[in-house]
């Protein structure tokens, strides 16, 4: 095996670099995270499964044990660190998702749901990249809503 | 190491232009490839175009070990030996050497390289039992007005968090 084109010292070094590059653990500031979140109203009458909840249709069926899950709305927001993003969930209830830091990591955010202006439920979560952080209920009647949210960067 | 040996005892004809085409070609290449070689093979040039010069007389002899030990910057502590057998060059050796020798040729520097590689990614992939795996989500602080119920399936990288109101009763299994 001759190496006549990269010298042998030029790929030494190269394999050296790709080495510390893999081993040293990523550190520092993400910059900014795309938040893609979806409002699910799931019931247990008979019904099919919203096409656009494919990919997640998997979790959904091995968490729940709704019959039908229909996609309400969803959308997909790029954020950055302290910007936030209101995604209205009926007449009255707002839900206020806030990204609060982002390293390479983890996104944390802020989830806040409001109901004609006063806050019913607020956490603060820290996801990985891809994990789907799922929010549901109350139910009633057999019907709730789920909101889905996911990080990406 | 032997490969040096052989080089520098080689080096007087090579300068004479006495070595055949077929021992030139390996000879300089090694030579490319040797620092050290490259210095000692300088080091003779320099003392003949001295000697051409009349710096150095005729009758003082300047020997491959000689200019080893001025190459290693290094005193010569024992005498020079004249038998032919004695006069070989003794080995130098240096850990920087070794290592590149070592390191430089292509198959044991690529098995290293893969071997560490491997070790890099066992870091990141999730190897392993799925119960000591770090959470995906962390839930760090929650407040409700309602009673919530947090869990993590095992089959899936979904966390979920459940709002029950305290005069209903939970449906979500």
């Amino acid at each position: 095996m001759k190496f006549s084109i990269i010298p042998k010292h030029a790929l030494f070094l190269l394999l050296c670099l790709v080495m510390i590059t893999l081993l040293i653990p990523p550190s520092g500031e993400a910059a900014s995270v795309d938040l893609e979140w979806r409002i699910i109203a799931a019931s247990h009458q008979k019904g099919s499964v919203d096409p656009r909840l494919k990919d997640i249709y998997r979790n959904l069926g091995a968490i729940f044990n709704y019959n039908s899950y229909k996609l309400v709305n969803m959308n997909r927001v790029h954020l950055s660190p302290n910007q936030s993003v209101s995604i209205p969930l009926s007449n009255v209830k707002t839900c206020i998702i806030k990204l609060t830091q982002a390293t390479p990591k983890w996104a944390h955010i802020q989830i806040q749901i409001t109901k004609k202006g006063q806050t019913i439920f607020g956490t603060n979560a820290r996801l990985m990249n891809g994990r789907m952080l799922l929010l549901g209920g109350p139910s009633s009647k057999g019907k709730a809503l789920i909101f889905s949210l996911r990080s990406f960067w | 190491m032997r490969r040096c040996r052989k080089i520098q005892k080689d080096m007087d004809r090579y300068l004479d232009r006495e070595l055949t085409p077929e021992k030139v070609r390996p000879f300089e290449d090694h030579l490319r490839s040797c620092q050290r070689c490259r210095q000692v093979l300088e080091q003779k040039r320099e003392q003949r175009r001295q000697r051409i010069l009349g710096l150095i007389p005729e009758d003082v002899p300047i020997t491959t070990e000689e200019i080893l030990a001025a190459v290693q910057g290094k005193p010569l502590t024992e005498p020079v030996l004249e038998s032919p057998e004695e006069s070989q060059v003794a080995p130098i050796s240096h850990w920087w050497d070794t290592l590149r020798r070592f390191a430089f040729r292509p198959a044991p520097a690529i098995a290293l390289a893969l071997c560490i590689i491997a070790l890099g990614l066992s870091f990141f992939l999730p190897f392993g039992s799925k119960k000591n795996r770090e959470p995906g989500i962390v839930i760090e602080q929650i407040e409700s007005s309602g009673t919530v119920m947090i869990f993590q399936p095992e089959q899936t990288d979904t966390t979920v968090i459940w709002i029950v109101p305290q005069d209903e009763k939970k449906e979500a299994t």
